[in-house]
This record gives C-alpha cells, sequence and structure tokens, in this order.
C-alpha cells in the first residue's frame, strides 16, 4: 500500500494540474472523470517524474487511466505489472 | 559568444546532423561550453570520429551515434539509445537536413518523400520521442530551418514545404509545451557557406551577395552562435518564433 503521504502528494499534483479540489478526487476516478485531458496527463507524468524520481515510459503513460493507477505506479518505483 | 558555463555543467543535447556543416559547428560550440553532447551523422564516421578526436580535450562527453534519418528502424534505436543512456536531455537541436532540387515537374515521388522524411517526418518523430526527457528537464528545442520555407525558392518545392512545416510545427509545439518552462524555436539561415552551397553556380553566389545587406555568405559559427543563444536562458522569454539569419537577404 503506499503511504498517506505519497498519496496525499500526488492528490496534490492531480488537483492543482486539474483544477479541483483534492477532496473530489476518488482512488477510483477516472481521468475522464475528474476533468485530466492528454495534456493535463502529460503534465501529471512529468510532475511525478520529477519530484518521485520516477521513469514513466511512452507505453506505461497510456496505462495510466485512473487516479489509483498512479498510486499503484508511483508505489512500485516506477513499473506496472 | 561565451555564456556562463555553470549553467549548463551536467546539460546534454542532441544534435541532428552533427558531423559536418551547421550541425558540426554547434557541436562544437555546445562542447566549449561545457555541454554533453550527442550527435548523429549518417553514413561519414571518419567526419564522426575526427570531430570527437578533435573535441577529446573538453571537458564534456561526445558521443557520435550513426542514424539515416531516412530509415525508422535507425531512427528507434537512436530514440532507445539516448531514452536508455542518455535519459537527463536538456537540449535537442534538429539539424540534419537534405535537398533534391529539381524543378517540381522532375520531382518523382521518392525526391519528394525523402526530403520530406528527413527534414521534417524525422524532426517531429524524434522530438515526439524525447519530448517528455525534455519536458521533465525544462530544456529546450532548436530546430533549424531555412529562408526557403519562408520565401519559397525555385528548385525547392519540396525543400520549401518541409522547411515550412517546421516552421508551423514549431510554433505550435511551443504553445503545448511553454506551460512546462519549455522553449520551441527555429533557426532560418540564409545562404551560408556549407558543402550545401557547393552546387550553386559562383555567379549565382555572386548575385545573392549583391542582394544581401551584408554584402557576403555567413559562416557556420554564425548560425550555431545563434543556436546557443535560443538554448540558453538568454532567450528565456522567446519561444515560437523563427530567427533569420541571412545578413538581411530577405
Amino acid at each position: 500500500m503506499i503511504n498517506q503521504e505519497k498519496k496525499d502528494h500526488i492528490l496534490s499534483l492531480i488537483a492543482e494540474i486539474a483544477d479541483i479540489q483534492k477532496d473530489d478526487i476518488k482512488d477510483e476516478s477516472t481521468f475522464e472523470e475528474i476533468g485530466m485531458d492528454s495534456l493535463m496527463a502529460l503534465e501529471l507524468a512529468v510532475r511525478i517524474e520529477r519530484e518521485f524520481e520516477v521513469f514513466i515510459q511512452e507505453e506505461e503513460l497510456m496505462n495510466l487511466r485512473k487516479v489509483e493507477d498512479v498510486f499503484l505506479f508511483v508505489e512500485q518505483g516506477g513499473f506496472i505489472d | 559568444m561565451k555564456v556562463n558555463t555553470d549553467e549548463y555543467q551536467k546539460k546534454t543535447a542532441l544534435v541532428t546532423g552533427g558531423s559536418k556543416g551547421i550541425g558540426r559547428e554547434v557541436v562544437k560550440l555546445l562542447a566549449k561550453n561545457n555541454i554533453n553532447v550527442i550527435f548523429t551523422y549518417n553514413k561519414n564516421y571518419k567526419a564522426a570520429y575526427a570531430l570527437m578526436e578533435e573535441l577529446k580535450d573538453c571537458n564534456v562527453f561526445i558521443t557520435g551515434i550513426p542514424c539515416d534519418l531516412n530509415n525508422q528502424s535507425e531512427i528507434d534505436h537512436l530514440v532507445t539509445t539516448i531514452l536508455y543512456t542518455y535519459p537527463n536531455l536538456h537540449f535537442l537541436v534538429n539539424n540534419a537536413g537534405t535537398n533534391i532540387d529539381k524543378p517540381f515537374s522532375q520531382i518523382k515521388d521518392d525526391d519528394w518523400h525523402n526530403v520530406i522524411q528527413v527534414n521534417l517526418n524525422a524532426t517531429a518523430y524524434l522530438t515526439q520521442k524525447l519530448l517528455r526527457r525534455i519536458l521533465i528537464q525544462q530544456g529546450s528545442v532548436v530546430n533549424v530551418t531555412s529562408i526557403s520555407g519562408i520565401t519559397g525558392a525555385i528548385g525547392q518545392t519540396n525543400y520549401s514545404a518541409a522547411k515550412a512545416g517546421i516552421i508551423g510545427f514549431t510554433r505550435s509545439l511551443a504553445k503545448e509545451v511553454g506551460t512546462f518552462n519549455v522553449r520551441v524555436n527555429c533557426v532560418a539561415p540564409g545562404y551560408i557557406e556549407t558543402e550545401m552551397l557547393d552546387s550553386v553556380p559562383s555567379t549565382n553566389i555572386k548575385r545573392i551577395k549583391k542582394q544581401t545587406a551584408l554584402k557576403r555568405l555567413g559562416n557556420k559559427k554564425e548560425i550555431a552562435e545563434t543556436i546557443l543563444f535560443l538554448l540558453s536562458d538568454k532567450a528565456s522569454y522567446i519561444t515560437g518564433q523563427t530567427l533569420i539569419v541571412d545578413g538581411g537577404l530577405i
């Protein structure tokens, strides 16, 4: 399980980029549901790589569709099985 | 131009078409400004090795990678090498180009596609594949276009179309990535003393010099200095632009 500190950090990033309240984001929310378009998803990927020092490959980026996918990705240190 | 070298410490650039012409001057200038450089070359490995030898005393790494930008598998190999070996890419200089000059009525499909592929498609493809590395490093991109892409030129319908495409591509990408503090610009050289001018008759060269405000051809270093300027923080509020470096020709 991802620790609460990392989870809060990710939620803050998503809230900032999608310009929504952090409380409105659920773990199972899809990017589409929270109004995150492809450019915002790119910005999220860049911020996550910078701030968590993980490397997201292009094909992995395509697999990040939900908020919980991002938690899992960061928790696993940049890998999704 | 000598820039603050501390600013570039450990930064890495990729320069396409770096073994000769303008690209070679760009590689040399970046290296002398403490920027690590990976450059591509098509077939001229002797020129590439000579360049690496020339720069061996610079306090940076210089690596030449063979890549025919008309060959998709070679481009993919280049991308993989960069992503896994040099992921901290700051700067991309899309410089490689080719021309097959003919009257439009005589241009064959291959002539058209080859010139569009090397000049425009390869620029877009490489930039797309390496973009996120540059976004993460908050780097900068410079695409080398030509005044032919702005004014047009007899016998260069394919080349002018490709170079004009680069200008439009640059403007759009600059708008997309500005939010990441990443800048994308073009340099549009006029007539520069390179191998590309070898096939131009001397009478035409004389006429070109006469029409140019500064009454001379440009040199490669003048273009390289402009590229370095656009990559550097000295150009921190310039993006989406095409800087014409033609001595006052157009």
